[in-house]
């Protein structure tokens, strides 16, 4: 390597070229994880998992439903069931489910429900914690009930207790 | 080989201007100010969600900290974020600032999701933090103006100043890079470029955001059965990641590639109602373009705004101190030691004049300003250089190098050429003209009635004394 060290700054470009070098390293290396039997993701140095994952027909989605006293469902938004936008929810809540903690979320879900006058709310009877399996084309085309769901906690909007 | 690292070298530490780096460092800067500013309740939320779901990834090696210690940790960072947009103590608050700012996405990330548009502003703070990214456009230039009379930093041009601009591009393109691989790494493989994997991306998106109570987007269930479309985006969203790379070796190649890569991110905005931040605000691709040429078209506006404020009013060449005083000259005089002093013309029975006068005096270290009364004979013959009337005295006149300056104009050019941070005001110029000297007029009508003239003159030094013409 020949750099230019007449204006005697050849030790200062050495060293810039050593941190580019281990920077831009470290945005490449992440790519070894897509060979890895057990692949993790990072940040800020990511192998973008989510487009290395293929989609299938049935997908599998968690949500929370609303009921109301004729059984009439409805989603619940993502800001009444946790904070952080609608991925950070997501994401929670399918920890939460997996970690067993669904029944706590439900009442904690129906009890900010309750303290909800919307139009969107105010009939909600009960919430239920779920996981269903949708099929991606039939719901593009009209059909939006789940192929199954599963129940994980159902609790009901006690409106009594709201101040 | 040698050729090769020569090449390189030459491509690498091309020379380049102070002022490309230094607008980077802005506008990252100031992205991330806002980007703080705009998240600082989702960051407090999601700080107070459940132990349970904290899983530490980066440079967070520990389990979830104390609210408060987190929203001293946010507002330092925030803080550090202005300092570091302004480029004040650069070098010492740099690096603290990209040490804080990456703690603090990584923490956010710590919380079950990871958001990997957040990664490259992270990665480009750290450059500019730990470079020369400072050393024009910014307070620490300013000082060291103000130090060194002779130096402009905005002149400057070296090696130092293009290897990190370089460097932020090849991290943008070596992210893409990635993308690229995880696509065709990935079970689908080439099969990818088919774009039925993209099309399914798009539509378990929407969904997972509609069993999430969100409005059903329109645009994904109307493009949903366009085939043809998904399979054209696959093979040219692929493209423009798989040879990001190529975007490095040609200036004009890395222009269409960042233009491109803007452009795919707002249609995703458009289809999938995915916000980049980082992306969509262009802010990213800014390094693949000549963002000091901005400064160019400044300079001009500036001109312009210059042309505005400057009245048509003729003046004459630079005298003396002393025959000011013996002739009642009205230019700018040049001092015994050869320096131009700007003259400011102000209403000696306004109590707001008075005050301003005894502010300047305080700011203006270097003794630059000298002054004289508009009721002063200098002053009358101002008035009428301006054709102005001697009774209605409405405007202070500020009458520097070839020029005369008059209401808010006069008063921020007066504020450029005084310490530190009162130059600053003078970015007010942006503002109209006739804007400015609206509020300069709704308050000069108002002055006597506000601001009432001392009722004595303090004793001045034979020194003060003769800063004053009249």
């Amino acid at each position: 390597m020949s750099l230019d060290t007449s204006s005697g700054a050849g030790p200062g470009k050495l060293l810039a070229l050593c941190f580019c070098f281990v920077l831009i390293g470290a945005v490449l290396l992440p790519i070894r994880e897509n060979l890895s039997r057990r692949p993790k993701d990072n940040f800020p140095l990511s192998y973008y998992p989510m487009f290395s994952s293929k989609r299938e027909p049935i997908e599998t989605f968690y949500y929370v439903v609303g009921l109301d006293a004729e059984g009439h469902r409805s989603q619940i938004r993502h800001n009444v069931i946790g904070d952080g936008g609608e991925n950070q929810v997501r994401r929670g809540l399918r920890k939460t489910i997996n970690q067993g903690r669904a029944p706590e979320l439900a009442q904690a879900i129906a009890q900010r429900v309750a303290q909800r006058d919307g139009r969107r709310y105010r009939d909600l009877v009960s919430v239920s914690v779920c996981k269903g399996k949708y099929s991606v084309d039939d719901y593009f085309h009209g059909k939006t009930q789940p192929v199954s769901e599963r129940v994980y906690a159902t609790a009901l909007v006690d409106r009594t207790q709201t101040p | 080989m040698n050729t090769f690292w020569r090449r390189f070298h030459d491509f690498w530490f091309e020379p380049a201007p102070a002022t490309r780096l230094a607008l980077l460092r802005i506008c990252v800067g100031a992205f991330v100010t806002w980007f703080l500013w705009d998240n600082r309740d989702t960051y407090l939320k999601v700080a107070q969600l459940s132990p349970q779901l904290f899983a530490p990834v980066g440079v967070v090696f520990h389990g979830p900290v104390a609210l408060d210690l987190f929203r001293w940790a946010f507002d330092a960072t925030f803080l550090l974020a202005i300092v570091f947009t302004f480029g004040l103590w650069h070098r010492i608050t740099g690096p603290l600032f990209a040490g804080l700012f990456l703690w603090l996405v990584c923490y956010r990330q710590s919380w079950s999701m990871i958001y990997h548009s957040d990664n490259m502003v992270v990665m480009h703070v750290i450059v500019l933090a730990v470079t020369r990214a400072a050393d024009a456009l910014s307070l620490d230039a300013f000082l060291r103006k103000r130090r060194e009379p002779g130096v402009v930093p905005e002149e400057r041009v070296g090696w130092e100043y293009n290897w990190p601009v370089r460097l932020m591009c090849a991290l943008v393109v070596s992210a893409y890079f990635v993308t690229a691989v995880a696509k065709l790494s990935g079970p689908m493989g080439l099969e990818w470029m088919t774009g039925h994997n993209l099309r399914a991306q798009m539509a378990v998106d929407a969904m997972r955001k509609e069993l999430l109570g969100g409005r059903p987007n329109p645009v994904s269930h109307a493009l949903y059965d366009m085939v043809w479309l998904f399979s054209a985006l696959a093979k040219g969203s692929l493209c423009v990641e798989f040879f990001a790379p190529l975007a490095l070796l040609h200036r004009r190649a890395g222009w269409f590639w960042a233009v491109n890569t803007f452009f795919m991110h707002w249609g995703i905005l458009l289809v999938m109602h995915i916000t980049f931040h980082y992306q969509l605000s262009g802010v990213m691709f800014l390094a693949f373009f000549p963002v000091e040429r901005v400064l160019v078209l400044w300079h001009r506006l500036e001109r312009a705004l210059d042309v505005q404020g400057r009245l048509a009013a003729p003046v004459g060449g630079p005298a003396p101190i002393g025959g000011v005083e013996a002739h009642g000259a009205a230019e700018p005089t040049v001092s015994r030691a050869g320096v131009r002093h700007p003259v400011l013309y102000y209403d000696g029975e306004c109590g707001l004049c008075d005050r301003f006068v005894q502010f300047v005096l305080k700011h203006d270290p270097s003794e630059r300003f000298q002054f004289a009364t508009l009721q002063s004979l200098a002053g009358r013959q101002q008035l009428a250089r301006l054709k102005l009337s001697d009774t209605d005295l409405q405007t202070m006149v500020m009458v520097d190098a070839d020029a005369s300056y008059t209401r808010s104009t006069a008063a921020l050019r007066i504020c450029r050429q005084l310490q530190a941070p009162w130059p600053l005001l003078y970015t007010l110029m942006a503002i109209p003209r006739p804007v400015r000297d609206g509020v300069y007029s709704f308050i000069a009508a108002r002055r006597k009635l506000w601001f009432r003239p001392p009722p004595e003159c303090p004793v001045m030094s034979p020194e003060l004394r003769r800063r004053f013409l009249s």
